[in-house]
This record gives C-alpha cells, sequence and structure tokens, in this order.
C-alpha cells in the first residue's frame, strides 16, 4: 500500500511537472526531456514489470489530460515501456549513473518504436518516420539518459528508502 | 490449474489486459465522457499550473535580472572612467527601460492583431514533445469560448495557433496546427490554390491535402487560412511549403508545411472572440447525424 502510494506521488507530481513551463528550462531546441519515462524506467528496475507496467499505464492516461494525442495511445506506449524495463530487475546489480543512463537510454528506443507501432496502426498518430527520428526522438536520447542519473539519485535518496 | 496457470503467468496477463485496455481507449477515444473526465482534472490542475508558472517566471525574471546587473556593472565602469556624472545612474531605469520595450512590443503586435482578442499566456504544455496543445491562463470567465480561433505573432507575421478545444473558468485547452485531427481551409497565396492543411501527429510539420496536382506549388511558397472553415479568419499565415511531391496518377500533390509559428517558444497567444455562424453550426451537426 505504501509502495503504490509513493508510486502515485511520483507519477502525479513529475506528471505535473511535465506539462508545465517549468521543464522549458532543460530544453534542447524543440525538444524536452521526457522526466515521467524516467520514474517509469525507475519503478521497473527497482520493483519489477508488473509495478513497471502499471507505472506506465497510470503514467501514460495521466498525460492525456494534458495532450489531444488519441486516447489510450500513452498508456500503451508507457505500459510497454514498463513491461520490458522490468525484465531488467535483478539482472543489473550495479546501480550508478552508467547504468541509469543506459536503461532511460533503451526506454527512449522502446519509447520510440511502440509510438512506431501505433503510428502504423493508427492515422491519428501521425507519420512516425523520418521526420520524428532525425528530430525529436533523437535528441529525447541524448538529453533522457543525461537526465537520468540525477533523477535516480534523487528517487533512490527520497522515495527507494520508503518503498522498502 | 487454471488458477495455477494464472498465477504464474500473472504478469504477462496484467500486461495484455493493459494493452487492451490501451487499445479500447484508442478506439473509443470520441466519447463525451473523457472530454468532461478532462475538463474536471484540467479545472484540478489548472492552479498547480499557475503557481508553478507564477514561480518559474519569478526565478526567471530574478536570473535575467542578475545577467542585468552583470551588464550594468560593466557599463557603469566604463561610464565612471569617462563621465563622473553617471556615477549614480540608477539600475533600475535599465530594467525599466527593458520591461517598457516589451510592452511596447505587445501593444504594436496588439494593433496589428485586426480582430476583437484575448491576450492569454501560456501555462501548461503538451508532455510529450509534439506541442499538439496548450493550457492558457484566460478561460470562459474572460470571454473565451470553444472553438475560438488562436493566433501568435512571430518575426512581424501574425501566425494561426489552433483552436480552443475546451473552456474552464480561468483556463482553457487550446489544441494546435499540429494536433491529428485539426483541420484547416488553405489557400497558397501565391497561385491561390486550395487546400486543407491537418497535423501530422508526431510531426513537426503540418501536411496540405486536396491541392490540385497541376498547381504551380513549390518549396517555399506562403500557406495562409482561407477563410472557408469558419473557425479560421481569411489571410492569415500558416506556414511555408516544403518537400513538395507530384505522384503520377494522382489527383493531388503532396507537400508538408512548416508552421509560421514556433510552438517551443511561444509564451504569448491572441484568443480572437470569433465564432462560428450559428447555420454553419447547424448544418456541421446535421450532417454528423448523418
Amino acid at each position: 500500500m505504501r509502495n503504490t502510494l509513493i508510486i502515485a506521488l511520483l507519477i502525479v507530481f513529475f506528471g505535473l511537472l511535465q506539462s508545465t513551463v517549468f521543464v522549458d528550462i532543460l530544453r534542447i531546441d524543440e525538444v524536452k526531456p521526457d522526466l515521467l519515462l524516467i520514474v517509469i524506467a525507475f519503478v521497473a528496475f527497482k520493483r519489477g514489470g508488473m509495478a513497471g507496467q502499471l507505472t506506465g499505464f497510470a503514467a501514460g492516461m495521466l498525460q492525456h489530460f494534458f495532450s489531444p494525442v488519441l486516447f489510450g495511445s500513452y498508456a500503451f506506449v508507457f505500459t510497454v515501456v514498463g513491461f520490458v524495463l522490468g525484465l531488467t530487475q535483478h539482472k543489473v546489480n550495479a546501480e550508478n549513473f552508467i547504468t541509469s543512463a543506459v536503461l532511460v537510454f533503451i526506454a527512449t528506443i522502446i519509447k520510440g518504436l511502440a509510438l512506431g507501432i501505433l503510428a502504423l496502426l493508427f492515422v491519428e498518430i501521425g507519420d512516425f518516420y523520418p521526420s520524428n527520428v532525425s528530430g525529436g526522438l533523437l535528441l529525447e536520447l541524448v538529453i533522457n539518459p543525461i537526465l537520468a542519473g540525477p533523477l535516480f539519485w534523487m528517487m533512490n535518496r527520497f522515495a527507494a528508502p520508503a518503498m522498502r | 490449474m487454471l488458477s495455477v496457470f494464472f498465477y504464474k503467468n500473472r504478469k504477462v496477463l496484467a500486461f495484455l489486459l493493459l494493452l487492451i485496455v490501451s487499445f479500447t481507449m484508442m478506439g473509443t477515444s470520441s466519447t463525451s465522457f473523457t472530454l468532461n473526465l478532462k475538463s474536471i482534472v484540467l479545472t484540478i490542475i489548472y492552479p498547480f499550473e499557475y503557481v508553478i508558472n507564477g514561480i518559474f517566471n519569478f526565478f526567471r525574471s530574478l536570473w535575467e535580472g542578475l545577467g542585468e546587473i552583470e551588464t550594468l556593472k560593466k557599463e557603469l565602469l566604463r561610464t565612471q572612467a569617462r563621465l563622473k556624472k553617471y556615477e549614480e545612474l540608477d539600475s533600475s531605469i535599465q530594467t525599466l527601460q527593458r520591461r517598457n520595450a516589451h510592452l511596447e512590443r505587445l501593444l504594436d503586435e496588439r494593433k496589428q492583431v485586426r480582430y476583437e482578442h484575448v491576450l492569454a499566456s501560456i501555462v501548461g504544455k503538451d508532455p510529450q514533445n509534439y506541442y499538439q496543445s496548450f493550457i492558457i491562463d484566460k478561460g470562459s470567465s474572460d470571454g473565451v469560448a470553444e472553438r475560438m480561433p488562436v493566433i501568435a505573432y512571430e518575426n512581424g507575421k501574425i501566425g494561426i495557433v489552433g483552436r480552443v478545444t475546451m473552456t474552464t473558468p480561468f483556463s482553457a485547452l487550446v489544441t494546435t496546427i499540429r494536433g491529428s485531427r485539426t483541420w484547416v481551409g488553405a489557400i497558397l497565396e501565391a497561385s491561390r490554390y486550395y487546400g486543407m492543411v491537418r497535423g501530422n501527429g508526431m510531426s513537426a510539420h503540418c501536411l496540405i491535402e486536396y491541392v490540385d496536382v497541376g498547381a504551380p506549388a513549390k518549396n517555399g511558397d506562403v500557406v495562409v487560412t482561407s477563410g472557408h472553415s469558419d473557425i479560421y479568419p481569411r489571410g492569415l499565415s500558416i506556414g511555408i511549403l516544403t518537400n513538395v511531391q507530384r505522384d503520377k496518377g494522382q489527383f493531388f500533390l503532396k507537400a508538408e508545411v512548416a508552421p509560421t509559428i514556433n510552438f517551443a517558444k511561444l509564451e504569448n497567444v491572441y484568443v480572437v472572440k470569433k465564432l462560428p455562424s450559428p447555420e454553419i453550426e447547424k448544418l456541421e451537426k446535421e450532417q454528423k447525424k448523418l
């Protein structure tokens, strides 16, 4: 129960933060980091696939309140991210800035692929290739892993002890 | 036996269930339930976004102020060396001048917006990088209503941003022209050929459709609103043509439109107080029923 509450708080806090202009200070060109993706990667890595996918689903649903993108698409994308990254639980022993960056790098790739699959199925998602891969997603592959280290450290410091 | 199977595979089964739920939601995304729930959540989160925006603006002003103080210091040192009388130059003059210049620019912009409008600041943005929506700090209590067009001013040009798709008393949701379901009646400014501009989801560029393949369109041509949609006033800049393609055997050419407005840098917008005529709204509703 306590774990669920803490994860819910993390999702709400970072979800709201993600939609404010505050995140613009971290923006490169048109691209801002995906803080919720980093939270999902953290939860999936720490708590496994079940927690990861549920966190992903909840985080995706939250984002739909701020975006007119096809309802359910973010929920789908982040559920997949949470499930796949959950497979890394207990398989990666070392936890440092590099492992967190690699995890979030992989999470960003999975997010891109999942969006690509949806773009093939639903016209509302829009054309996926090539303009987005060359633009937004490539920059996200840089900016998300850079922020992964500090955010993992913060969540380890403040949220993880209460989750045990 | 079955319960053991479910227990052993609960993770994968939960995963499949969540995917099915997501897909079902995508299939039924146009239900009014979704919009009503969104409206309630928007009302709840607006104060949070407003406060964050205020804090952010405060720190940004502070940061800019610090930078200005540094510049002023250098200027003052140079001035002291040349003329003693500028020793007591008040640094706030520079700040006031800057603020005044900003206000003059806004006033100048407002004069050029020919329509009755409401000036609004952006307080919330699309969580992902697709800039398909914004939350603004003006709502129904300021006269903002659904379907009102939203425009902005950039590099001396007025360009369309999108339209209001939801309102609460003190905020409103603006869906931009980059939104997948947004269609804008357009015309190529030079050749006067008509077309329809629509958002392309995740892409930074919009698409223009239904432009006759014989139109003398080329990259760099300006695309403006045609006024046919009855939402957007005629002659507003939408963007410029890029990636023009003509496929054999096709009636229409393919092209992208790079929007005039840079959505990533947008801070203020103008909500034009113009609503579609009731007759057209009635016709649209009747068409939907059919």
